[in-house]
C-alpha cells in the first residue's frame, strides 16, 4: 500500500499490535500524519488496548493466601496416587479381552449345537434309492413322452408282450 | 535429554523445586488469566491448580529457553475448553463470518466512540462487563493479544489456530468489545 491509501481498520488492528509487515507498517505510520480520520480512528484502536489494560491491572488479584503451597501438595499427591500404565492399560484391555473371549465362546457352543442337529437333519433327509425310483417313476407318468421318462413297469410288459408278436 | 522417570519412583526433589520455582514465577500471572477467562474465583483456582498438576507432570518435556508462560497459557486454554464442553456438551467453535477486512477510510466521518469519552476510573465496570459478554474464542483473544500482549504467532500456538485466525478473530472481537461498551454505556445509570 502506498501513504495516500486508507487503511483498513483491520490493517490498523495489527498496525497497533505491531503485525504489520515493515514496509506497509512505514507506509501507515506515514498516511496516519497526514489524515485526521485514520488518525483519530488509530487512536480509538490504541485507547481500547490501554483501557484494557487499564481494567486488568485495576481488576489483578494476587494468589490467595497457601494456594502456592495448595498446588504443590497437589500435584505431588496427584503423581504418587497415579496408577501405572501398564496397570491402566490392562484394566482397558480387560473387557477388551474378556468380551470377545465370552462372544467366540457362545458362538463355539452354538455352532457345535447347531452342528448336531443340522447332522441330523441331514442324516434323516437322505432318500433311499426305492423311494427315488418310485417318484421318478410318478413323475415319468405324468410326462410320458420326457426323454428322460423311465417307462412304467405296465407299459414295459405291455411292450415287452408286442415285441413277442 | 534425562531419561523418563519410572511409574511409581517417587518424585525427584529437582520435580518439586521445578513446580516451587513455576508457580512462585507464574503462579499469580496463570491465575490472572484463568479469571480473566472464566470470570470466577473458584473456577480460576481449579483451572490454575490443574494446570501446574500438568506441568508438574511433564516438566522433563519444558525446554529451557523457551516460554514457560505460552506453555501455561496453553494448558490453561485447553483445560478451559475441555471444561466448557463438559458443561455446555459441545464446546462451540466460533466460526468467522466475514474474513474479509472493513473498510473505514472513505473520507467519511468517524463517530467518537465512547472508549474515547471514557474518563479514567469509569471504565472499570462496562470494559469487564462487555469483556464477559465476549464468546470464551474472542475473549481468549483479546485478553491474549492486549492485556497479556502476546504476539499473533504466539497466540496461535497457546490457542492452536492459525495466525490469520487469530488475526480476523482480534479483530471481530474489537469489534464486538466497541458494540458492547457502547451498549453498557447507554444501559448504565
Amino acid at each position: 500500500m502506498n501513504t495516500n491509501e486508507h487503511p483498513t481498520l483491520e490493517q490498523l488492528n495489527d498496525y497497533v499490535h505491531g503485525e504489520l509487515p515493515e514496509q506497509q507498517d512505514a507506509a501507515i505510520h506515514a498516511h496516519l500524519s497526514g489524515c485526521a480520520p485514520c488518525a483519530e480512528a488509530h487512536e480509538t484502536e490504541v485507547r481500547i488496548g490501554e483501557v484494557l489494560r487499564e481494567h486488568a491491572r485495576a481488576e489483578e488479584r494476587e494468589l490467595p493466601l497457601g494456594f502456592a503451597q495448595r498446588i504443590v501438595d497437589a500435584a505431588v499427591a496427584s503423581e504418587s496416587h497415579r496408577e501405572p500404565w501398564w496397570e491402566a492399560f490392562t484394566r482397558v484391555l480387560r473387557p477388551a479381552i474378556a468380551v470377545p473371549a465370552i462372544v467366540a465362546l457362545a458362538l463355539i457352543v452354538y455352532l457345535a449345537v447347531a452342528g448336531s442337529k443340522q447332522g441330523a437333519a441331514v442324516q434323516s433327509a437322505t432318500i433311499d434309492a426305492a423311494a427315488y425310483l418310485d417318484n421318478h417313476a410318478a413323475l415319468a407318468t405324468d410326462m410320458p413322452f420326457s426323454e428322460t421318462a423311465m417307462e412304467p413297469t405296465a407299459f414295459a410288459s405291455a411292450s415287452s408282450d408286442g415285441n413277442d408278436r | 535429554m534425562a531419561a523418563p522417570r519410572k511409574p511409581f519412583e517417587p518424585a525427584s526433589p529437582e520435580q518439586v523445586a521445578f513446580l516451587e520455582t513455576a508457580v512462585e514465577q507464574y503462579g499469580k500471572a496463570t491465575y490472572n488469566y484463568a479469571l480473566r477467562l472464566t470470570h470466577n474465583e473458584a473456577d480460576a483456582r481449579d483451572l490454575t491448580q490443574e494446570a501446574f498438576i500438568r506441568v508438574y507432570r511433564a516438566w522433563r518435556s519444558f525446554k529451557p529457553g523457551t516460554s514457560f508462560l505460552s506453555w501455561i497459557y496453553r494448558i490453561v486454554t485447553n483445560l478451559y475448553r475441555d471444561e466448557l464442553r463438559r458443561r455446555k456438551g459441545r464446546y462451540q467453535e466460533e466460526i468467522p463470518e466475514d474474513n474479509e477486512p472493513q473498510a473505514y477510510g472513505t473520507g467519511r466521518p468517524l463517530a467518537v466512540t465512547p472508549i474515547d469519552e471514557y474518563v479514567e476510573g469509569q471504565l472499570s465496570e462496562p470494559v469487564s462487563k462487555a469483556l464477559e459478554a465476549l464468546s470464551p474464542d474472542q475473549r481468549q483473544i483479546v485478553v491474549l493479544a492486549d492485556i497479556e500482549e502476546c504476539s499473533y504467532q504466539e497466540i496461535a500456538e497457546i490457542v492452536g489456530c492459525s495466525i490469520g485466525t487469530v488475526r480476523s478473530r482480534l479483530h471481530r472481537a474489537r469489534g464486538q468489545l466497541k458494540k458492547l461498551v457502547t451498549r453498557n454505556m447507554k444501559s448504565s445509570p
